[in-house]
């Protein structure tokens, strides 16, 4: 490394810098060197996986109550055999489960579903979306963090499923920014998915690239539509990651959902 | 009768036997004397029963011993042949496993799946070959490349979406090389990874020498601004809609002739990575990205590639090798030291295409991109080769320190150039025609 070239004059930055060069004041600019920038490795000693990670936000308010969180609790393994069929899946998914009503709560930590079994879910109390925003973005840092430093991550996707409004006083849009903070290394992707009584123009401002309204009457029959499509799109997402632009690839069946406009917060 | 009487019939064991010879009766000669014995025990004289001879003379232990060995060179031969029967098996298994690029057997690391579907791609016709390889020589330099569809493509029954390409300058001063990361994103990157390989690398190498040592950003970053206006005409032909559908990382560099005072230059766009090794190992060019590893900073075409564009400027004649890869590659040889160190080991020395291609066959858990790399080896240490065959696949080796006594060598730019004039007027250049001999200065 000390064999390294150096340039003529001058200091050498520690990295590359990103400088417009088609302009004539670039074009003058003496040339990066990477003297300090090889010498400073970034290879990890052992061995760090790229992930995957996937959350999601279930509504567990009391509107919930029967059928509903009862097609939650039958449909949730399916995302434990789609991890177990496919290897690619397998290999990088890592899933975490939240819950909110006028709480939020971490039912099961960022986890790869092969090793563990997911939580039966019960009904709570009134729904409260500044609780679940913030369960949010605290259980993904968090468990971002804990892969370690230097694990290679894709970018968190947020799969967010109420069949209500937000029934509490607190604004709940304050905590979504922090949530879509553009700034945080670890802002998600939101998909949501809305069924019941479900505010459309709070789904809209909730989502970041997607937001699907569940076109079925029947709330339990929603929901059984719904989780199908959250494992179909971790699957296809998760074989087509290498440089996919950040997109999370989601193909719903229109007959039952309506796609909904994205809002801004 | 007469004959028979001649006879001694001995028992069958042996302490019979050494005591019936104490009181044999020995023939003089012509007729050697002769014991039988017959198949029961008692000792008796017989004249009908001969049953094994003994000739007691020096003849008869000549014949024996002959006989000996005669046996053990049988025995010695059955031996020989049953070794060789049983090694053609292994050597059959160890062709078919070369034909398949899989001696010595790639890494597998972390919990990794044998059940990947592997389809190719039946819908593009204008897919990328799932695995494309070369090697030869380029100008005074060896060059190595490979490119394979990654798991996540396979998986699905697309084309990859890597690509690389080389040219030796137009002035034949320097080497030039890129590869390409088709975004996944874009249904059409390969395309645009296999059109700005090329059109950049035409560019580069269309950069007089000195021109490109007396401002090199300018002319670095005017290459890489027209390869992406022209990848416009892809858009032309009515291949894409539009020149959006072609993104792609690239990373290329710029290699002189060795010896070249300054040194080359590489630069990129995107995460596409280079790497450079000498015998302290591995050493990345460009720094990462500590952001999200599907979300991808920059790509061409860009009607301003300049603002997305990084340039560093090398002295690749520190180096046993250059290393340019695609983003799926550069995070294996980042993050894993069981990859790393396979890579560097067959890296360490000039290989062959399939050498090339079995480098990059390793499985490790989530590694599901396309991978590509294409190596670059001064010219000083095929010199010094001669120990490996282009026709072979790429032996693993320990590092390969290139001598003080040649590092002075290539302090002399009158030497490299005099290296560089036999090199090209053998016409090598661009010529797959394997390495020299050994000790062959070319």
């Amino acid at each position: 490394v000390a064999r390294l070239i150096a340039v003529p004059s001058g200091t050498f930055p520690r990295r590359a810098v990103r400088t417009p060069v088609v302009d004539d004041h670039a074009a003058s600019q003496p040339l990066t060197t990477n003297k300090e920038m090889v010498a400073m490795p970034e290879f990890n000693s052992g061995e760090n996986f790229p992930v995957f990670p996937v959350f999601l936000l279930i509504d567990v308010s009391y509107s919930m109550i029967g059928g509903p969180i009862t097609a939650v609790n039958e449909c949730l393994p399916q995302l434990k055999e789609a991890v177990g069929e496919d290897p690619t899946v397998g290999e990088i998914a890592r899933v975490g489960l939240l819950t909110f009503s006028d709480k939020g709560t971490t039912k099961l930590p960022l986890s790869d579903l092969q090793y563990v079994d997911l939580p039966t879910l019960t009904v709570e109390a009134q729904t409260n979306f500044a609780e679940a925003f913030r369960v949010a973005r605290r259980e993904i840092d968090a468990s971002m963090l804990a892969l370690g430093k230097g694990t290679r991550f894709h970018r968190p996707v947020l799969f967010f499923l109420s069949d209500g409004f937000h029934n509490a006083p607190e604004d709940w849009r304050a905590p979504l920014r922090g949530l879509k903070d553009p700034h945080w290394r670890f802002h998600p992707e939101i998909v949501v998915f809305g069924f019941g009584e479900a505010d459309q123009a709070e789904l809209s401002e909730i989502a970041t690239t997607h937001a699907f309204m569940a076109k079925n009457v029947d709330p339990a029959q929603q929901v059984k539509e719904i989780i199908p499509l959250i494992v179909s799109s971790i699957k296809t997402t998760s074989v087509s990651l290498p440089h996919s632009g950040g997109g999370l690839t989601i193909e719903p069946d229109l007959t039952k959902f309506t796609p909904l406009p994205l809002g801004t917060v | 009768l007469e004959l028979c009487d001649n006879l001694v019939c001995l028992p069958d064991t042996k302490a019979e036997m050494m005591a019936a010879k104490a009181t044999a009766v020995t023939v003089p000669s012509p007729t050697p004397a002769l014991k039988t014995t017959p198949p029961s025990a008692p000792t008796t004289r017989s004249t009908d029963v001969v049953v094994h001879v003994h000739v007691d003379t020096p003849a008869s232990e000549t014949v024996a011993f002959t006989a000996l060995l005669l046996a053990v060179m049988v025995l010695i031969g059955v031996l020989v042949i049953a070794l060789r029967l049983r090694r053609k098996p292994v050597e059959s298994q160890h062709a078919q496993h070369h034909l398949a690029g899989s001696a010595p057997r790639p890494p597998v690391v972390g919990a990794v799946s044998s059940a990947v579907n592997q389809r190719l791609d039946t819908q593009d016709i204008l897919r990328l070959p799932s695995v494309q390889a070369d090697a030869g020589q380029v100008g005074p330099f060896w060059l190595a490349a490979a490119s394979a569809a990654g798991l996540a493509h396979l998986n699905r029954g697309k084309t990859g979406q890597d690509c690389y390409s080389y040219l030796l300058a137009d002035d034949g001063r320097s080497v030039v090389a890129a590869v390409a990361d088709g975004l996944g994103s874009k249904p059409h990157s390969h395309l645009g990874a296999l059109t700005l390989t090329r059109l950049l690398c035409r560019e580069l190498a269309g950069v007089p020498f000195q021109r490109m040592v007396e401002a090199p950003r300018d002319h670095l970053a005017r290459a890489v601004q027209s390869a992406s206006d022209q990848a416009e005409n892809v858009v032309k032909l009515g291949l894409v809609r539009d020149v959006g559908e072609l993104a792609c990382t690239i990373a290329f560099c710029w290699i002189p002739q060795p010896g070249t005072a300054g040194g080359g230059y590489a630069g990129r766009v995107g995460d596409s990575s280079l790497f450079v090794l000498d015998p302290g190992g591995l050493h990345q060019v460009f720094r990462g990205d500590d952001g999200p590893i599907n979300v991808v900073s920059a790509s061409l075409p860009n009607a301003a590639a300049g603002t997305a564009l990084e340039l560093t400027q090398i002295d690749f004649d520190a180096f046993s090798a250059a290393i340019l890869v695609t983003d799926g590659l550069a995070g294996d040889l980042l993050d894993s030291q069981t990859i790393r160190e396979w890579l560097t080991d067959r890296w360490a020395r000039p290989c062959a295409p399939d050498g090339m291609i079995e480098s990059l066959r390793y499985r490790r858990q989530g590694s599901h991109d396309d991978r590509t790399a294409l190596v670059i080896w001064p010219s000083s240490d095929h010199r010094r080769g001669g120990d490996w065959d282009v026709t072979a696949p790429a032996k693993p080796s320990g590092s390969a320190p290139r001598s003080e006594s040649g590092r002075r060598r290539r302090a002399g730019a009158t030497q490299h150039d005099d290296l560089v004039v036999k090199r090209l007027s053998r016409g090598s250049a661009g010529n797959i025609s394997g390495p020299p001999a050994a000790g062959s200065r070319g």
